[in-house]
């Protein structure tokens, strides 16, 4: 199977001039899983907020803001259905950036992507740095959420709440036991954050997922925010090492 | 008589051809079993000791008990016969835990319905009232631990259970919990006396191997509903039956038998780098599993039999005839 993907750009007006950037994805992984859950360091599969559905669209659809700090860097975006049957790699050079871009991803038409890979049987994680294996630093990746698949209108959780949504592989947990912390820390806030062991039996790449409540101003945060999400995996009456992952957010996509 | 057997043929394809109820034995020796316990009301246990780790981020004190972590469990120690009384709603793990004891979590079942407004023992999940498994008179929240002994002075525990099971698990780490060893048969309910049920398959179990019960398709010709077995909603197992205990003191793991209720369904068996897979019953299993076939092939066998001694006996010897004349046109010539 062979996907490409590339971010399609369209210079958008309004929103502090934020402008959307094309780029164009070169794959540099994509094979079929071995089905196993072996706990590895890339345990965060999926990061995206959950949209309004949308229409079946003929192609898949990513959606993003690229950071400052990712300016002139490669970024990788792993993609893993939920049963392990299909995963790619594919790497972007972030060209020179004076700001915060917005950035819409989306699969080229001619991508034979399965059709049935939708935000509720697949992940997508974007993290900094190049697509070599499991890249990500167990002891704090960083990672910018995006919507995959779903319009840009956060299903509300509440009053002022968007729902941001990990799907993640973890192995040897009776119970996961997560916090997100607005800022980084929890001086700033501590969001409701709660996890479940996915029951579907084709849960075999990503087993958990956890549901984040987050404040729809720092959504729209023009300046861009940062969560620090971490959990201990819980097995047997005792708590693992804590892991933990950076999130950028903001500039309300 | 050749059309009778020929007849007789086709009647024995066309009835055992078709899939019926089945049901299965499993007996196995294994480190990990998990259940979806079902029962009418509210099933009981009473050993004579049990340890609980009661999940809580605010223990009221701190008993440490067996490896709990302090701050994350309050540590509970039964020893006088407590009963531990289990509803719907719950999945219990029981996993292999040191040579004299097992460990069982016991996890809210996200699948199940929601407690009736009446129930006693208030206990909500999120937004959901959920049903409430007691250990005397203290009720167990979702992610508790029991340690069960599986003797004291020289009891036998057995803990008997009725529900959805899967025992084993397919290797996924480096220190997973497997299935060591086990044997199943199918029996399912053949010939004239249909109350009487046929053994028609069995096989061994390697370490590794997961095994559950998966209902099946009714065939088309089956009328009604009734044909199904109990169920919960959006259930596809069969249910089953099933005793936990500990046979050999000091062995590896811990031993039970499961028995199916019969019903359309099929071992479903998932082994280490394959898929999962429902393990056949050759309708030509079926045939040789029911006595009566092999009673109507051996009496018609010596049906034939008896009419060729009968024939050789009694009837003319044309073949001696025959050489006899051509023995006699040789003379002539």
């Amino acid at each position: 199977m062979r996907l490409s993907i590339f971010i399609s750009a369209v210079m958008l007006a309004g929103q502090g001039a934020m402008a959307e950037i094309e780029l164009d994805g070169t794959i540099r992984g994509e094979s079929e899983l071995d089905r196993t859950l072996i706990s590895k360091p890339s345990w965060l599969r999926g990061l995206h907020f959950a949209g309004q559905e949308m229409p079946t669209p003929e192609q898949p659809e990513l959606r993003t803001v690229l950071p400052m700090q990712w300016s002139g860097k490669l970024i990788c975006a792993r993609v893993t259905s939920m049963s392990g049957d299909y995963s790619a790699m594919v790497e972007f050079e972030v060209p020179q950036m004076s700001q915060r871009e917005r950035a819409s991803l989306r699969f080229a038409p001619a991508s034979p992507i399965p059709t049935q890979v939708t935000p509720e049987n697949s992940g997508v994680s974007i993290e900094q740095g190049p697509c070599i294996g499991d890249n990500l630093n167990p002891t704090g990746g960083s990672f910018v959420a995006n919507y995959w698949n779903e319009l840009a209108e956060p299903v509300s959780m509440g009053p002022g709440l968007a729902q941001l949504v990990l799907n993640m592989n973890i192995a040897r947990a009776d119970e996961l036991d997560a916090r997100t912390y607005l800022g980084g820390s929890p001086a700033e806030g501590v969001l409701d954050t709660s996890c479940n062991k996915l029951t579907d039996p084709d849960a075999l790449a990503f087993n958990y997922r956890c549901i984040v409540a987050v404040p729809t101003d720092a959504v729209d945060d023009p300046a861009g925010r940062e969560l620090k999400f971490e959990y201990e995996r819980i097995y047997r009456g005792r708590p693992s090492a804590t892991r933990s992952a950076k999130i950028l957010i903001g500039s309300g996509l | 008589m050749r059309i009778f057997g020929v007849l007789l043929l086709i009647a024995m394809v066309i009835y055992y051809v078709p899939d019926r109820q089945q049901s299965f034995t499993v007996t196995a020796t294994t480190e990990v079993l998990t259940i979806d316990p079902v029962s009418d009301g509210v099933t009981e246990w009473e050993v004579p000791r049990i340890e609980a780790c009661i999940r809580t981020d605010a223990p009221k004190r701190e008993l440490k008990v067996q490896g709990c972590a302090m701050g994350l469990y309050e540590g509970v120690i039964e020893d006088d016969y407590p009963t531990l009384r289990w509803t719907e709603g719950y999945r219990l793990t029981f996993r292999a835990y040191t040579a004299d004891m097992i460990e069982v979590l016991v996890e809210h079942n996200p699948d199940a319905l929601p407690a009736p407004d009446n129930a006693p023992n208030e206990q909500r999940r999120g937004e959901m009232k959920i049903p409430v498994v007691t250990l005397g008179d203290r009720v167990l929240t979702p992610d508790s631990l029991l340690y069960i002994p599986y003797r004291v002075a020289g009891e036998r525990t057995v803990l008997p259970l009725r529900g959805y099971v899967s025992i084993g698990d397919v290797p996924d780490a480096s220190d997973s919990l497997l299935l060591l060893d086990g044997r199943y048969e199918i029996k399912q309910n053949l010939g004239l006396r249909r109350d009487r049920s046929h053994l028609v398959g069995e096989g061994r179990l390697f370490p590794g191997d997961r095994i559950s019960f998966a209902l099946g398709d009714r065939p088309w010709f089956v009328p009604g509903d009734a044909a199904r077995p109990k169920e919960g909603p959006g259930r596809t197992n069969a249910l089953a039956r099933v005793f936990v205990t500990d046979l050999v003191a000091g062995g590896e793991g811990f031993d039970l038998v499961a028995t199916t209720e019969p019903a359309y369904a099929n071992l479903l068996l998932t082994r280490v780098g394959g898929q999962p897979t429902l393990i056949p019953v050759p309708w030509t299993e079926r045939l040789l599993g029911d006595g009566v076939p092999v009673a109507i092939a051996t009496l018609l066998g010596l049906i034939a039999t008896m009419i060729a001694l009968s024939n050789a006996y009694f009837a003319p010897p044309k073949a001696a005839v025959r050489i006899a004349r051509f023995d006699g046109d040789r003379d002539a010539s």
